[in-house]
């Protein structure tokens, strides 16, 4: 294997790790703020991607039908933040982990029954449908999967703005590290739990759209990234999207390298990742040594 | 005096344990009131539950002569009345470790009341890229005053006001807590050091096992400091 096609290797899990950041980062705030355990948080990734393959049918353009999925994707959250979520926070972790298990497995069905069970393929979007040629010896590089790179990394820089510069952000933070005293501060948190929530869950569905031109579509999506997911919170630290964002590109890289370097050691890389983090540092990668 | 706040009969606690048992009292607009008692009697209970952080199990809440006690099922009761200018500056003084200290103030309050405050408490000019946890306690009450006092509360609750504190922080505190009283702010203090608070309250509450068992001025307590041998057990 050559040093070049390493690199490429590296690359790919890098625009690995920041579509998982995508997911991740809005899977942390909300078990950061909520105190939820959200299972179905990997159903607004399926949902995106799978809205993606059908929009981009129903209206012959990716690109209309992306706006038009995460409408109906941040709809969806904001029906079942009200309707569900809102009323077990308070609630014990089993709750969470039964509710939104049972969320899962309804959704999933919804997801079969709206359309299939089967492989579904989409085109990258024009003007993006072409590949870079690399050299002899590397495959081509799809430009989609940088164009896709570079606005996550646009969007995690607003994300990063947005929890640093602004009230917003200081209120959600203030939140995360203890409601109580938010509240008491006249904070309207059931506000901004509802804002967390529809933000993430259209951040992890715009993940899934963008995913859909390399990656395609097929059942079992949700559980793949909320796995994935649920590794870069521990390894990143609950609540932490400085910490989300490192993780994620770490776990990225290192899945994508343990497939093509030990593929009998690739399903078991992450955890180990995870396993580590917990040891050395259980609070989060980037958190503070008390 | 308009009537700000009252308890009537109010009993609430933690969990199955209750802590306050019938507690009844009121504080009016301007007063200064101090809640006194031994460790473990309620005294921060009380505070939470007069600040709406606590949910009362039984009894009424009355905020501004309208009984809320009504609201508490729907919850939000301390947001309501922090927004309606109730405000509780808990033993570790609120302030958010992982904010700056100008975020935690930019929480409630703006730029101009941030010139206001620094003009008030000079203390604050150099720490406002402090975060939270990188601040001293004094730091953290002043910090939490400013951010109180920015919106001009109608009411403020202040417990154990000058625990943990330097002597000389703690005197600086007793001054600000003083200049406030000087210009009608109403607020409810709880502390260990019963004389400056007997020279700085309009009444003083005995609070034992979750009850007031007795009510008297601070002129009073002066005047009888084995009132307060009695209940506080010196």
């Amino acid at each position: 294997m050559s040093f070049e096609f390493l690199l490429l290797q590296v690359l790919n899990g890098l625009h690995h790790g920041l579509l998982l950041f995508l997911v991740a980062g809005g899977l942390s705030l909300i078990f950061g703020l909520l105190g939820v355990v959200n299972l179905a948080h990997g159903s607004f990734y399926m949902f995106g991607a799978w809205l993606a393959w059908w929009a981009s049918g129903v209206f012959g353009s990716y690109w209309l039908a992306l706006p038009v999925l995460l409408v109906l994707v941040a709809l969806g959250a904001f029906g079942l933040e009200r309707a569900l979520f809102r009323y077990i926070y308070d609630k014990p972790h089993l709750v969470h982990v039964l509710l939104t298990y049972g969320l899962v497995l309804l959704l999933d069905e919804a997801r079969s029954l709206l359309w299939d069970d089967d492989v579904h393929g989409l085109e990258a979007p024009p003007p993006f449908a072409r590949s870079l040629e690399l050299g002899e010896d590397l495959p081509d590089y799809p430009v989609w999967r940088l164009v896709v790179s570079g606005f996550c990394l646009l969007l995690a820089l607003g994300l990063w703005w947005l929890s640093s510069r602004t009230r917003f952000g200081a209120a959600v933070r203030a939140g995360v590290e203890r409601r109580e005293m938010a509240e008491g501060l006249g904070i309207d948190t059931p506000r901004l739990f509802l804002l967390v929530f529809v933000l993430g869950a259209t951040l992890a569905g715009l993940a899934g759209a963008l995913a859909t031109p390399i990656a395609s579509v097929y059942p079992g999506l949700d559980a793949q990234v909320l796995i994935l997911s649920f590794v870069v919170v521990v390894v990143g630290g609950i609540g932490s999207l400085s910490g989300a964002f490192f993780a994620a590109l770490v776990i990225g890289v290192a899945d994508t390298l343990a497939r093509d370097l030990v593929p009998a050691f690739a399903g078991v890389a992450v955890y180990l990742l995870m396993f580590a983090a917990l040891v050395w540092r259980p609070e989060g990668v980037l958190a503070k040594r008390n | 005096m308009a009537r700000l706040l009252e308890l009537r009969r109010a009993c609430t606690g933690y969990g199955q344990l209750p802590i306050l048992h019938s507690a009844d009292f009121h504080i009016d607009e301007g007063e200064v009131v101090a809640l006194l008692g031994r460790n473990g009697m309620g005294k921060t209970t009380c505070l939470k539950a007069m600040a709406g952080w606590l949910g009362l199990w039984s009894g009424q809440h009355l905020w501004r002569g309208a009984d809320i006690s009504h609201k508490y099922k729907r919850g939000g009761v301390a947001r309501y009345l922090a927004r309606d200018g109730l405000l509780l500056i808990p033993e570790d003084r609120g302030i958010f470790a992982r904010l700056t200290a100008e975020e935690n103030f930019h929480l409630i309050a703006g730029q101009k009341q941030k010139a206001e405050m620094e003009l008030r408490f000079p203390e604050l000019r150099d720490k406002w890229q402090t975060m939270g946890d990188g601040l001293s306690g004094g730091e953290r009450q002043i910090l939490s005053l400013a951010r109180a006092l920015s919106v001009h509360p109608s009411l403020l609750l202040l417990d154990e006001t000058t625990e943990g504190l330097s002597p000389r922080v703690a005197e600086r505190i007793w001054q600000i807590l003083d200049e406030l009283r000087k210009a009608g702010q109403a607020f409810v203090v709880v502390d260990k050091n019963w004389q400056r608070v007997a020279t700085l309250a309009d009444r003083v509450l005995f609070l034992a096992k979750g009850q007031i068992v007795e009510s008297v001025t601070g002129n009073e307590l002066r005047a009888h400091p084995e009132i307060a041998e009695r209940h506080l057990g010196l």
